[in-house]
């Protein structure tokens, strides 16, 4: 019961924060110098004409009502109009909203996957050739920006080994699952890469602490091998660290996808999200920044819950 | 200390990687050109795939804008006129599209055009003088249903003075102005602020907003799907009017990133690009690739800021002109891929005359005006506000005046606080740099309206108000490009404006497309294009 007053409770601190995250976007969206209609026709437009034009977009109304009207535009208009597209904004996001959680499951699997596999090869072969050359690898990797590798990926794998596309996420005619994985690999490794070395790093430490450990030492003794060790006893101490990180981490690669998609052109929210700010598209902003805090708190809460049913000390 | 190192050495690594790349390009022959087209017979089939650098607008004949959008929606929408898109005609021709005549009445205020019979729309409605009707209402007539207020403020520009239009028949339509306007028929084949003819039946039944959704018009192509963010894509329409277009769709993909937009036409995910930078040039003739030579009629130029008191005099505006050298700009900074310009009217516009000058390079003569209106070496300061994509621009420009003594600072901005910046400037803020243009002579006023937004006062420079009012109201047809010269000249001498340089590569081709032709307007005809084996 006390589990579920918990979740009832970390659901209900998610609304003030969405309020919090809304005001906040809407102001500094308001408050920055651009104005969308004037980004679109100074060029040639007589001040006059921009008025009018701003007039008939509801644009001139004071700041609260625009406001207001917006939050209500949440829930009946579908996030109100896009003001570049003349569109409502989910009808916008919700296609590319999509793809976007297509790319960051796939860095999550990747991350998850390589990350701890390295970890383990590190932690596992502690001090040895192994463990030094992960390490460095992770080093390495670590200090790389997302944007400047997802380019030399680009250069290697699509424009010289021609083995993957560079763009989209989908080919010429194209279409189907495994046409779709092709076009996931070079983005989701680009995605994973920073969480998944350090989702590597915590992997070996806790790899390295647990054989350290009394119980360790214990069962090693009694002739217990390397892998039955690592997998019936450190594989489970250190599963809920993991999760936890890996939960953190979902959060770090939401925010690298929005980068990666720009290289990649994966059609997620990020591009949209980058012409919206580029247009200063206020509606589709704020619809945007507000679905990925959402996303941002589910998947924090997700984690938590997964935290505490994997820690059997936690059990109430 | 070790972390460090090892970094070194793998960025060391990366940076052969990237060095070696330049250099194990594969050495092609030098560019497919289109004199090798002529020799094949065009084959009928095939999808184009577009990479476009901006996400186009509502694919709505009367809301939209960039020249992105007009690049898909000209083949879904078409107008009552055309413009030849050949590129076998300076300026371009005006064509018969939807109406198949026209013509004025001796005062210039009324046009009358006989319609095209038999056309229809994508969902098979026919395109009638009543379905024009609907369309002018819909951006003239506040009683109409489907009045669209933001469309009307947008065509305001050329149907401002519009006081009616009438169906005189089936097929024919007037249009009734209060003043003269000569201009109407090349206006109607322009992109946007005009009247594209779009499916009166499609807004009546999804409204105003729903038109987008569901685009319809009269085009060689019909709407298939539109992802936004992603891609739009069309196929070819059966039951078109006019010549059958070659290709049996068209994609227009979304790639903003100009290095990923390069890279996946390198690698064949797209046939044609557009806003292709002066230093990839050389990189794709090399592996083969077509970068057609060419000229549209738009125009980078540089704006005062009149809200800075230093501009109000004249001598300071003419020796910012006299500092600049043009020629050294087109070929440092374009890598000699773009052309000097010396008037407001870009090269391709009905009122252009290339061998006009305004205020030739002589740096001398530049520092010698801005000692008479005051300034010293080194005294004359203001900043420069560019968008970050024209940064390397500014600091060239920089340096140029740095040499007549002219101290600039540069504030590099996004594009749209850039726009914010420009159009509402600070005290010390001195130039900003647009790029835009037209075919047709009217562009000027257009141009001038940008100018006044930038805080020129329209009204301190009567002699340019009054030439365009003259040119832009003239009813004798004769005279009416010369009165639009007339215009550019006063506009010219009063030095409101630096003209700078034109672009002369701009689209890059897939080694197989054939049949592309870069025209002078701001767009192409892809209805001509077709793909080779």
């Amino acid at each position: 019961m006390g589990t579920l007053k918990h979740i009832g409770w970390r659901l209900a601190n998610i609304l003030p924060v969405l309020l919090i995250v809304s005001v906040l976007t809407f102001l500094i969206g308001r408050l920055t110098p651009g104005d969308p209609i004037q980004g679109q026709y100074a060029r040639t437009f007589t001040p006059e004409q921009i008025e009018a034009i701003r007039d008939s977009y509801g644009l001139n109304l004071p700041l609260w009502q625009q406001y207001v009207k917006w939050v209500a535009d949440l829930f009946v208009a579908g996030g109100g109009k896009s003001i570049v597209q003349d569109a409502p904004v989910f009808d916008v996001l919700w296609p590319n909203f999509l793809n976007t959680i297509v790319l960051t499951v796939a860095g999550v699997l990747i991350c998850a996957v390589v990350g701890i596999t390295i970890g383990t090869i590190a932690g596992a072969n502690h001090r040895r050739a192994a463990d030094r050359f992960s390490m460095l690898f992770v080093q390495v990797g670590s200090n790389l920006s997302v944007y400047w590798f997802g380019l030399i990926l680009i250069w290697i794998f699509a424009l010289q080994l021609k083995w993957l596309p560079v763009s989209g996420m989908q080919s010429r005619n194209g279409g189907g699952f495994g046409d779709l994985l092709a076009h996931l690999i070079l983005p989701g490794i680009s995605a994973a890469l920073i969480s998944m070395l350090v989702l590597a790093r915590f992997t070996r430490i806790g790899i390295v602490q647990e054989s350290h450990s009394d119980y360790y030492k214990t069962f090693q003794s009694q002739g217990a091998g390397r892998f039955s060790l690592l997998g019936k006893h450190v594989g489970r101490n250190i599963l809920p660290p993991v999760v936890n990180i890996i939960g953190l981490e979902i959060g770090t690669l939401l925010t690298g996808v929005l980068f990666v998609e720009s290289v990649f052109n994966w059609p997620g929210i990020g591009t949209q999200l980058l012409n919206a700010v580029n247009g200063k598209d206020y509606p589709l902003i704020q619809g945007g920044v507000v679905l990925i805090a959402l996303v941002y708190l589910v998947v924090n809460l997700v984690t938590d819950i997964a935290v505490d049913a994997l820690n059997p000390r936690l059990k109430r | 200390m070790r972390t460090k190192k090892w970094l070194g050495i793998g960025a060391a690594i990366l940076a052969a990687a990237v060095v070696l790349s330049g250099c194990s390009a594969p050495a092609g022959a030098g560019g497919t050109d289109a004199a090798a087209a002529g020799d094949e017979t065009p084959q009928y089939g095939g999808d184009l795939v577009v990479g476009l650098y901006l996400e186009p607008l509502a694919l709505d004949p009367h809301r939209q804008g960039y020249w992105e959008t007009y690049r898909v929606t000209r083949n879904i929408f078409e107008g009552l006129t055309r413009e030849d898109t050949s590129g076998a005609t300076d300026p371009t021709e005006i064509q018969p599209a939807l109406a198949t005549d026209w013509s004025v009445s001796e005062d210039g205020t009324t046009w009358t055009f006989d319609l095209r019979e038999g056309v229809t729309f994508h969902d098979g409605s026919p395109f009638d003088a009543e379905a024009l009707d609907k369309n002018v209402r819909r951006i003239s007539d506040p009683t109409y249903e489907f009045y669209d207020e933001s469309s009307a403020k947008k065509l305001a520009t050329w149907f401002g003075t519009l006081t009616s239009g009438t169906v005189i028949d089936d097929h024919t339509y007037q249009f009734q102005f209060s003043q003269p306007f000569l201009g109407f028929p090349r206006i109607l084949a322009q992109a946007m602020s005009t009247l594209a003819i779009g499916n009166p039946a499609v807004w009546e039944q999804y409204g105003n907003d729903g038109f987008a959704d569901h685009p319809d018009g009269t085009g060689p192509y019909e709407f298939v799907s539109r992802t936004i963010g992603d891609r739009i894509e069309l196929k070819k329409f059966d039951g078109y009017w006019g010549d059958e277009p070659y290709l049996d769709s068209l994609t227009f993909r979304i790639i903003p990133n100009n290095q990923t937009r390069l890279a996946s036409l390198l690698s064949g995910e797209l046939d044609l690009i557009s806003y292709v930078q002066p230093e990839d040039v050389q990189t794709l003739e090399d592996q083969g690739f077509q970068v057609p030579e060419g000229t549209g009629s738009s125009l980078l130029y540089i704006s005062y800021n009149f809200k800075n008191p230093a501009f109000a005099d004249e001598k300071v505006r003419q020796a910012l002109i006299y500092g600049l050298d043009r020629q050294k700009l087109a070929d440092e900074l374009y890598n000699g891929y773009a052309e000097p310009q010396y008037s407001f009217q870009p090269p391709g516009n009905e009122a252009f005359d290339p061998a006009v000058r305004d205020f030739e390079y002589d740096p001398a003569k530049a520092v010698e005006l801005l000692k008479e209106a005051g300034y010293g070496d080194g005294d004359l300061k203001f900043t420069i506000v560019v968008d970050v994509a024209n940064q390397n621009t500014a600091e060239w420009l920089q340096s140029e005046y740095k040499e007549i003594g002219v101290d600039v600072e540069i504030v590099s901005l996004d594009r749209t606080s850039y726009i914010a910046r420009a159009y509402g400037p600070e005290e010390g803020d001195g130039l900003s740099l647009d790029e835009y243009g037209g075919t047709y002579a009217e562009w000027l006023s257009q141009g001038f309206n940008g100018l006044a937004g930038k805080g020129l006062n329209p009204a301190d420079f009567p002699d340019i108000t009054s030439a365009i009012q003259a040119a832009a109201t003239t009813a004798d047809p004769d005279a009416r490009i010369d009165l639009w010269k007339t215009a550019e000249e006063t506009l010219r001498n009063d030095a409101v404006v630096i003209p700078t340089v034109n672009l002369t590569r701009y689209y890059a081709l897939g080694s197989n497309v054939r049949g592309f032709d870069w025209p002078a307007t701001n767009w192409y005809d892809l209805s001509k294009v077709w793909l080779a084996n």
